[in-house]
Formats: structure tokens, sequence, C-alpha cells
């Protein structure tokens, strides 16, 4: 049996590997191509947390605190008995902060905060009984976000609890809770 | 540096298992999203809200720096290095993007999942479709890069590769002889 194959050792005249060029490679199309829409992609990103900062910024302040700002409160429900409440804060991402400090009933004194449930959801209307006349009252809400608190102040309209947020009904409620 | 044939094997394995698993549970998270969005019921809904919160800290965000980490163990374990082809650059530059975006996106879906798990009717809270369908389309991209491996070596690679063929030429050239002597 004799060994057809050529010899492993390579020969001295003629080198194993090819010389290459003293140019460096062209840089392939797919490259171009590629990175122009690995660029694009950067800058969408990059454009989208430019706008979302500067929407946050612009959208006036309804709240006090440093930080990712939250600019303005949307929509309030007051925590209750059952189920803690939770705030939309529009900031310069959509994010809902959930409330974990009690809400201060009206700065006042005047604001009387009410908490029902009637089939076991979380109903919440805030009406002035001190001073029925009034037909919107300023709510300031401490709420906690990543271990800060914030007050957010909010201003509701009394007698319109549909304006306090979607869930408001106008169905019977009980009074759970009542501020000072 | 670079690595006996044994421990690349096993570190490849861990890179390619936590790379597809993180797609794999990108997939899982899209179809959460899209269950909370169009699901009517309630129980459903804050279920589906829960389990996002679940796998983007659990199962996302490990596999995103497992899959990370390994990879950079690989480019500097291997002869693939991290600069010396395009493929690779695209790769870690995506990857890196992916990583921080899924990193400071987290605490967004982690707070929607406390809120889901308390309030009464979690439906209408918002949707993660956006970004999961990003994180799916590059994580893809990233998958084909890896297999297909496109040619493509940058100028610093090439000199890498020009300097390394020198070397082994030159050895050759002086070993070839000496085993003629012997």
């Amino acid at each position: 049996m004799t060994d057809l194959r050529p010899s492993p050792t390579p020969s001295t005249t003629t080198p194993a590997t090819a010389p290459t060029e003293d140019r460096p490679p062209r840089t392939p199309r797919w490259v171009w191509l590629f990175g122009i829409v690995v660029g694009l992609f950067l800058l969408a990103v990059g454009a989208f947390f430019v706008v979302s900062g500067d929407h946050g910024a612009e959208a006036g302040g309804g709240v006090h605190g440093a930080g990712n700002d939250p600019s303005s409160v949307e929509r309030a429900t007051a925590p209750d008995v059952l189920s803690p409440a939770w705030l939309r804060v529009a900031t310069a991402r959509p994010t809902l902060w959930p409330i974990t400090v009690p809400v201060a009933p009206g700065a006042a004194g005047t604001l009387c905060f009410v908490v029902s449930c009637p089939d076991g959801e979380p109903l919440t209307e805030f009406t002035d009984t001190e001073a029925p006349a009034a037909r919107t009252s300023r709510l300031f809400l401490d709420f906690q976000v990543g271990g800060q608190v914030r007050t957010a102040d909010v201003t509701l309209e009394a007698s319109a609890p549909a304006r306090a947020g979607q869930d408001a009904r106008s169905a019977d409620r009980e009074p759970t809770r009542c501020g000072r | 540096m670079i690595m006996p044939t044994r421990l690349r094997k096993i570190a490849l394995t861990v890179h390619v298992t936590s790379s597809v698993g993180w797609l794999g549970a990108v997939v899982a998270f899209l179809a959460l999203d899209i269950t909370a969005q169009v699901s009517n019921d309630v129980e459903t809904v804050r279920a589906a809200y829960l389990a996002m919160g679940t796998i983007i800290w659990y199962v996302l965000i490990p596999f995103a720096i497992a899959a990370l980490l390994t990879g950079i163990v690989q480019s500097l374990g291997t002869v693939w290095g991290f600069f010396r082809h395009y493929w690779v650059v695209f790769k870690l530059v995506l990857t890196v993007v992916a990583t921080l975006l899924l990193v400071q996106y987290s605490p967004t879906v982690g707070d929607t999942a406390d809120v889901a798990a308390s309030i009464a009717d979690p439906r209408g809270l918002p949707s993660f479709f956006l970004h999961s369908v990003g994180a799916l389309v590059v994580l893809l991209v990233l998958t084909i890069l890896a297999v297909f491996k496109p040619r493509g070596t940058t100028r610093y690679g090439w000199r890498k590769q020009r300097e390394q063929q020198r070397r082994q030429d030159r050895r050759r050239k002086t070993t070839v002889p000496q085993m003629q002597q012997g």
C-alpha cells in the first residue's frame, strides 16, 4: 500500500500560505448597508430618548421632585383598604407609579376623602363635604418612587367623580374613611 | 490568550445557550404582552403582567448579561477578536445596545407588574409591544450574523492577520531545514 497523498511537510520553495496583498482588503458592500441600518436604528433610539426627555420638560410641572420628574397627573385614585391606589403620572416615559404613601387629604382641611368599594373593586371619589359649594378641590398626593417621596397636586371637581378617573362610577358609595 | 479547545467549546456552549435563551424569552414575553392587551379576562391580564415582571428580572436580564459576557469571553479567547471582523463588531455593538435598553426599560415593566398586581382592573395598562418586537428583530439579526459570519475583515484585523501569517512563515522557514538536517 503506497500512500498517494502528498507529503505533509511543505516544500521550502513554495510557501504553504498564499502571500497576502499589501493593500488592505476592500470593505464589503454588506458592511456599508448593514452599517447604515444599524446607524439608523441607533439614531432612532437616541432620538426617542431625546424627544421623550423634551416632552417631559415641556409639559409643565404639577409634581415636585428631582430626577425623572413626573410632570402632570393624568389620573388619580385614592388608596383604599383593599388595594393600593395608583396614579398615572405623565413622565418622560409612560410609567405607572403605585402610591405607597397614604394620601394626605386637602391641605386646607376642608376636603373629605371618601373611598367606597361596592363590589370589591376599589372606587374612589373625592368630595368636599364641609364646603359643598366649592366645585373644585385641590389634592396633594404624596407618593413614593424609587424610595423618594414626591408630592403631586391635582385639581378635581368635587361633585364630578368622573374627572377623578376612569373607574369612578355613579353607584352608591359608602364612606369608609374620612380625612381630618 | 487563545483558549484550549475544550474550554473554548464549553464557553461557546454557554454563549449559544444564553443567547438563544434570551431570544426564546423575548418570544415568550411578546406572547404575554399580546395576551395582556388582547384578553378581556381581568385575571388573565393580571397573570400576564405578573409573568412579564418575573421574566424580565429573572430570565431576560440574566440571559442578556450572560450572553454579553460570554460573547466577550469568546472574543478574548479565540482568534476572532473584538475588532478584526465586521460581523463581530456589529454583534458587539448591537448586544451592548440591546442589553443597555433592556436594563433601562426593566424598571418600567417591573412597576407596571406591581401595579397590575394591586389594582382591580389591570386591563388598559401600557403595552411593551414596540420594545419586545424591537428586541426580537435585533436578536434575530444577531443570530443570523453569528451563523453566517459574513466575510469582511477590518483594517485592524487585516494587519493582525498579516502579522500572524508572517510569523507562521518565519517559523516554517526555520523549522523545515532543521528537520531535513536531522
